[in-house]
């Protein structure tokens, strides 16, 4: 599964802008290519942070970074629901591509779509704070989840390349 | 041999019995099962231990020690929170201090015996017990240190003449109306202390003045029949219609204590609010008593139910008493309605509500005192501003200052109001630090410079003793009528238009107008108009009767001079300067000099009709004086001396011009607020994030200004979120940020409408080509 010429996959920062500059020429082509690039950068942005504070920080992301983060968070659901708009198509059923990164594709979506219910939800003045305890909970879930698909996305897609 | 084995069994036997019966005697009272209160039909007893027959002649005071002693053990409740408010050991979170105050230095310090941030420990000051209970006895409950053990009593006391003040069990427990507080400030004042508790609980009628005796007096000594009218030897006459043959009283004592007795010591009220339209805690609303939450045993241990006390209390029961414990039940386990809290207190859903201010917030923060505005409120409290005692006489005052709410970081790192009053005091700079200087010592070395009204009103009162001046006299300066009040101060109003122009001028006001107190005359006259001859020897007679003039007093007309020699008016040349009007004046040393001088005159002007008792230049005299003044006491040469007011601290720089400096000595007091709680629907936050998070919020920028007895622009200003030590750049970020908070709501609910959308397509297009519905594309 994992090759020796892999391990620099995730370090090599180069190549991965590489692949994100040739997917969005493929793509996502003229001004789109800026959503696909917001969409990466603001998913990049909500990982790092989201997960750096909730492992590293006993109180949780706080302070400018979370004021970041749900920037942020606008930013990528935006992105993301036009990207679904546009991209959704090649990976129905009946288009020819391989069933993992249907899955993935889909999970991702699935993943997204649930962090931006749960975000909103604990945004929302009707619910209580114990649904917003849950909510926040499920939204630091279905980062991992996303997160998880995003890699094996990205892993598969570069894998195929080579 | 049987006899001795029997004798030595049942020997035994009694001894461990004995044992047995002492050890269930030293255990703590058990209830006995039953709701009802006993009839506290019961004996009097003096402090000798005593049985009191309210006929017998010159009865001594009842003693609630031995009293209440067959039933319940005082040695135990003096241990209660209520009495040991001296006692270093205990800890706790912070209450409201007391205040020394001082009106005529601008004196106002905060005390305390615990060693609360803000405060300075009675010692420090040279206060002791005594000088304690005759300041704070007012609104004490006694025992404590208001009844000190024989080695602790200091020699310039005169407990020996007062007695001790035991404690006030009926200014607590008494159910009856007639249960009178003012009549124990009273007596306290009077250093009646042994009388206090008789004469407030309406038993009696206490009558004399221990405050007059001398210090050798003794209760032994007894009444003095020389002496009626002044130091007369305080005595209790018993209502003799409220025993019974047997000499026994009713003591009309409830279950529960109700809120009156609590108020009297604990009333918090806003300033100029009208008592109709001040609304009381939701839980005084909703029938609950304050001691239904502020719970004790017999060890009088009271619950203050704030979080953290169950730490260092030893009342386990704390704990279910604070808000979450009543609101939320203490079942960690239970964080939702199924919680069961004390009292049947409703859940708090708090909908909407990030968790992050329950870990962060008080209760009180959200739920309790004004919602926060741009200006702090004012609030009287009864301990501070001597509330509750009624009378002829005024006790209650403006100072202390005390403003609500500021919202502080605590030491649990919760952010809670609390309330703050900036203190003001003069003191002497000691290797950077300000020491405090009694009221008193400052008034010793400059007692001139505080004078100014009192140098006034004596004059007017000199005057005003005069009955034929046909009116009242007034000062007229500057479109201003200063007049006596009945303190012996000065009063202030609007001055007519005629003498709107007038710089200064000493009048008669009658109903109708206001005349010149010595009118123009013609000083060249071959004869002298009668009645304004007599006009001048009674005003100048009236003058020669104020104690504290410099020298004899004259009028000055023109180049002539008038004064009063042996009974006759007599008229000689004017030693000082021409004057065109007739000018009053005192002779010293054969000088004129003006009756009030220019200072005393800008001081009156400036200070008089308003809350501010100083100017700077009053502040600047002081600190001169005071900076050559050698303060033996503490140092071999003359310290600098400071002036602490409205958070800073005023000095005298090289050239002696009046600076100000920021100095931790002028950081105000605070303290944390517990109560006047809100309902639900009013609390912060009701309205949404925006109550607290947004660009100017007053609950992050609020100013805090200081304030103090000193007329100044000079103050130090605080935003609230100084207090709480936030970053508050970032708040105002943080806040502007909910501006645009309903956008981000708009753009995440469309971005998962339309990524739902297309989901729910796809899983519709599985379904239908998994049930065959839709065909495969080609």
């Amino acid at each position: 599964m994992w090759k020796k010429g892999d391990r620099n996959l995730f370090k090599g920062w180069t190549r991965l802008y590489e692949w994100a500059k040739t997917w969005a020429g493929q793509f996502y082509p003229g001004w789109r290519s800026w959503v696909f690039f917001c969409l990466i950068l603001s998913f990049l942005f909500l990982a790092i942070s989201g997960f750096l504070f909730a492992i590293l920080v006993p109180r949780g992301l706080y302070g400018l970074p979370l004021l970041l983060h749900v920037a942020a968070g606008g930013i990528f659901a935006v992105c993301l629901s036009m990207a679904v708009v546009w991209r959704a198509r090649f990976y129905t059923l009946d288009v020819v591509q391989p069933i993992l990164l249907k899955v993935m594709f889909w999970t991702f979506v699935v993943s997204g779509l649930c962090l931006i219910v749960t975000s909103l939800s604990s945004m929302i003045s009707f619910l209580s704070m114990q649904f917003q305890i849950e909510m926040i909970r499920w939204h630091r879930l279905f980062a991992f989840v996303s997160l998880a698909s995003v890699s094996a996305f990205l892993y598969y897609s570069l894998d195929r390349e080579e | 041999m049987k006899r001795i084995i029997l004798i030595v069994f049942v020997t035994v036997s009694l001894g461990l019995f004995d044992n047995v019966a002492s050890q269930r005697s030293k255990k703590k009272p058990q209830w006995s099962g039953s709701e009802t209160v006993p009839v506290h039909l019961i004996p009097l007893k003096d402090e000798f231990d005593q049985p009191i027959i309210p006929t017998q002649v010159n009865p001594l005071p009842f003693s609630s020690r031995f009293t209440c002693a067959p039933c319940h053990d005082y040695n135990v409740i003096k241990q209660g929170l209520h009495f040991s408010g001296a006692n270093p050991d205990l800890s706790g979170r912070a209450g409201e201090p007391w205040f020394w105050l001082e009106k005529k230095t601008g004196t106002v310090l905060p005390l305390s015996y615990q060693n609360w941030r803000g405060t300075w420990h009675p010692s420090e000051l040279g206060l002791n017990p005594w000088d304690f209970a005759l300041l704070f006895g007012r609104h004490m409950t006694g025992g404590g240190i208001l009844e000190p053990a024989e080695d602790e009593i200091s020699p310039q006391s005169r407990w020996n003449v007062s007695g001790k003040v035991e404690i006030n069990c009926m200014g607590c427990h008494n159910a009856s109306r007639i249960q009178n507080h003012s009549e124990w400030a009273k007596q306290i004042l009077r250093q009646n202390f042994r009388w206090a508790v008789s004469a407030s609980t309406g038993l009696g009628e206490v009558g004399g003045m221990a405050s007059r005796l001398p210090a050798t007096w003794d209760l032994f000594d007894g009444p003095n029949p020389d002496d009626t009218e002044w130091a007369v030897v305080p005595s209790v006459r018993y209502n003799t219609s409220l025993f019974n043959s047997r000499h026994q009283v009713f003591f009309d004592i409830g279950d529960k204590p109700n809120d009156n007795r609590c108020l009297t010591c604990h009333s918090v009220t806003p300033v100029d609010m009208p008592k109709q339209s001040f609304d009381a805690d939701v839980h005084s609303l909703a029938g609950l008593l304050c001691v239904d939450c502020h719970r004790n045993g017999i060890e009088h241990e009271m619950i203050r139910g704030y979080e953290g006390e169950v730490s260092l209390s030893s009342e386990q029961e704390a704990k279910t008493f604070t808000c979450r414990g009543c609101h939320m039940g203490t079942d960690k386990n239970k964080t939702d309605r199924t919680a069961v809290g004390r009292l049947g207190a409703p859940f708090p859903e708090h909908r909407g509500l990030p968790v992050v201010h329950l870990e962060r917030l008080s209760c009180t923060t959200c739920h309790s005192v004004p919602w926060p505005s741009k200006a702090l409120n004012r609030v009287r409290t009864s301990r501070a501003n001597r509330l509750g005692i009624y009378g002829v006489a005024q006790w209650q005052t403006d100072m202390p200052q005390i403003f609500e709410p500021v919202y502080v970081r605590d030491d649990n790192g919760k952010i809670a109001p609390h309330r703050l009053v900036w203190p003001s005091f003069w003191g002497e700079i000691v290797d950077g630090e300000v020491i405090p200087l009694r009221a008193e010592e400052v008034l010793t070395h400059a007692g001139q410079a505080f004078a100014s009204e009192e140098n006034v009103a004596q004059v007017l009162l000199a005057l005003y003793r005069e009955p034929d001046l046909g009116g009242v006299p007034v000062l007229i300066a500057e479109g201003k009528i200063y007049s006596l009040n009945v303190d012996g101060g000065l009063d202030v109003s609007d001055s007519l238009e005629d003498f709107a122009s007038e710089a200064k001028m000493w009048a008669v006001r009658t109903e109708e107008k206001i005349v010149p107190l010595i009118p123009e005359f013609d000083t060249e006259a071959e004869m002298m108009d009668m009645d304004v001859e007599v006009r001048i020897q009674i005003v100048l007679e009236a003058l020669a009767t104020n104690e504290s003039a410099p020298g004899q007093p004259a009028l000055l007309v023109h180049d002539v001079m008038y004064s009063v020699r042996e009974g006759y008016l007599e008229k000689t040349n004017n030693p000082g300067e021409f004057r065109p009007t007739p000018w009053l004046c005192w002779l010293v040393e054969g000088q004129p000099e003006s009756l009030v001088g220019e200072f005393d005159l800008r001081t009156v002007k400036a200070t008089v009709g308003e809350e501010q008792t100083l100017t700077e230049e009053q502040i600047r005299l002081v600190l001169d004086i005071l900076n050559r003044t050698q303060n033996s006491s503490r140092s071999d040469m003359s310290t600098p001396h400071a002036y602490i007011s409205g958070g800073l601290m005023f000095l005298l720089d090289k050239d002696g011009e009046l600076t100000t400096q920021n100095h931790e000595s002028a950081d105000p007091v605070t303290w944390p607020i517990g109560h006047r709680v809100r309902p639900a629907q009013q609390s912060l936050g009701i309205n949404g994030c925006r109550d607290c998070h947004r660009a100017n919020s007053p609950f992050f920028f609020g100013k805090v200004r200081g304030l103090g007895p000193l007329i100044t622009e000079k103050v130090n200003v605080r935003s609230q979120g100084s207090f709480m030590d936030l970053t508050l750049p970032y708040q105002r970020l943080f806040g502007l940020s909910f501006s645009v908070r309903p956008l981000l709501k708009i753009v995440l609910f469309v971005s998962a409408l339309v990524c739902g959308s297309i989901l729910l397509i796809f899983l519709l297009l599985v379904l239908g080509r998994i049930s065959g519905l839709v065909e495969k594309r080609r």
